[in-house]
């Protein structure tokens, strides 16, 4: 029933709730049911009966798949048992909890405070080295460090967390049943109760790259506080950040150096927390009202507009014809000067009859004023 | 029945060496607590015969302290519960009794 083909998480959340909460029937009971009953108390329409029809048909293979599943040691925790992770309920609510977890290892981890350290796989070394120092905190304060298993900032996350003595879930981007290398390596931790391994996928579901993006939500979901080491401005941690915001989540990120080329700026723009190496909060110095709006909403052309905008200042003021050649875009000056000047995370700076063109907080300014 | 004390010797040491001693055990979960082992690492490991390691393995099995994976190898179960000798040792006594019992038969 948790993989019901083009369900959704909400469509299948509700129909557990339908049969076990308010009618207080077992899983297998609802299978046991007529198809008029489905259809008449449980206002499924056709297709969704054939849906389940199909799933029922397909339990006699399944029975062999669960039995090779259970004798491996690994465990299922559907979204109404008591052990499964009140945080990723709490967060994810009905419409994006999964119906079930399949884990291996310690399920007490996942009573415990925790935290997401997410990053890029090609993360710079001031990046990993900030996951390091936050996993080190996070470990000393008995909080469970979550990661993707992905290169880059999830290794770091993990391994740190290992080597400070701290507990850790890995979060599958594939089947539980398809990680038999993650399992031998980590098989004194697993064993020891310091790591859960943990997937929402189908158990023998090979590693997709769609399932690494459905992946990160959850690693989002099991987290208390998520921490961001570096973004860039796509890919899988951009969209968990920025779906993350949607839900009206706090995230912090590492506040980037002028220097740094990466998204980090851009996603506290839309509303991140600015933090400093050892996580502490960093007081913004510009407005970002309009952008907070922004992040419930849909993306559109003139946010995409604006991102390409903040990513092409890499600390130094720009004239608006530099500007334009950096954003590659077929608008006139002018047309840009207009629209740079309605845009409130950007402020003017005058050089001699000139204008230029700055990040609002950005370091530059008070230089100038300076010397 | 005619009985010669020395005859007891035999049956005596077929009941000790029905099972490997405790020390065995230990040393076999010692082993797979290290790392995931399949039975020929783990007679090599330990340095114990097949047949010692087979009756090991289903016992510890059996208690829920390992179990065997889809590729072979041994796991240690997390949190699995201690060695429980008791059912060993009542085996062995058992056993003894039994060639007591027909040691005083007439």
């Amino acid at each position: 029933m948790a993989h019901l083909p083009r369900w959704g998480h909400l469509k299948i959340n509700n129909l557990i709730i339908k049969f076990y909460h308010e009618n207080k029937i077992s899983v297998e009971d609802f299978f046991n049911l007529s198809e008029s009953k489905w259809r008449n108390e449980y206002q499924l329409d056709e297709k969704q009966i054939s849906d389940l029809l199909q799933a029922k048909l397909g339990l006699g293979s399944n029975a062999f798949l669960a039995e090779s599943f259970f004798n491996q040691g690994f465990e299922l925790i559907p979204i109404v048992s008591p052990g499964f992770s009140k945080t990723l309920k709490g967060n994810l609510k009905t419409a994006h909890s999964p119906a079930v977890l399949y884990v291996k290892g310690n399920k007490k981890i996942l009573e415990e405070k925790s935290i997401a350290i997410v990053g890029s796989r090609d993360a710079s070394e001031v990046a990993l080295k900030f996951t390091d120092n936050i996993a080190k905190l996070a470990s000393k304060e008995y909080k469970v460090v979550v990661s993707g298993f992905a290169k880059g900032v999830d290794k770091q996350a993990l391994d740190s967390a290992i080597n400070y003595k701290g507990q850790s879930i890995i979060v599958l981007p594939q089947g539980i049943m398809t990680f038999d290398s993650g399992f031998k390596k980590y098989y004194s931790q697993i064993i020891n109760g310091d790591v859960l391994v943990l997937s929402t996928f189908f158990p023998k579901a090979p590693w997709k790259a769609e399932l690494a993006m459905a992946r990160n939500p959850i690693i989002y979901g099991l987290a208390d506080e998520i921490y961001v080491a570096e973004s860039a401005e796509k890919g899988g941690t951009w969209s968990g950040v920025v779906d993350g915001l949607r839900k009206q989540r706090k995230i912090f990120v590492r506040n980037p150096d002028t220097t740094e080329k990466n998204a980090n700026l851009l996603l506290i723009q839309k509303g991140a927390v600015p933090v400093d190496f050892n996580g502490n909060v960093i007081s913004k110095t510009y407005d970002t009202t309009i952008e907070q709006v922004s992040v419930v909403q849909e993306p559109n052309e003139t946010e995409s507009v604006d991102k390409k905008i903040c990513s092409a200042f890499n600390g130094r003021p720009l004239h608006a014809n530099e500007l334009l050649v950096k954003l590659g875009m077929d608008w006139t000056v002018e047309k840009l000067t207009a629209y740079l000047k309605k845009l409130d995370f950007i402020e003017i700076v005058k050089d001699k009859r000139t204008s230029l063109y700055k990040l609002k907080g950005s370091g530059d300014s008070s230089q100038q004023t300076l010397f | 029945m005619f009985y010669n004390p020395e005859d007891k010797k035999l049956p005596e040491a077929f009941i000790e060496g029905g099972r490997p001693s405790i020390k065995k055990y230990e040393k076999v979960i010692a082993a797979v607590k290290a790392e995931l082992l399949g039975e020929r690492d783990l007679m090599r490991r330990i340095n114990l015969k097949q047949n010692q390691i087979r009756v090991i393995k289903a016992d510890l099995i059996e208690q829920k302290i390992i179990r065997q994976l889809a590729n072979k190898k041994f796991e240690y179960i997390f949190e699995a519960p201690a060695l429980d000798t008791k059912a060993f040792e009542e085996l062995r006594a058992a056993k003894t009794k039994d060639l007591d019992s027909m040691i005083q038969y007439e």
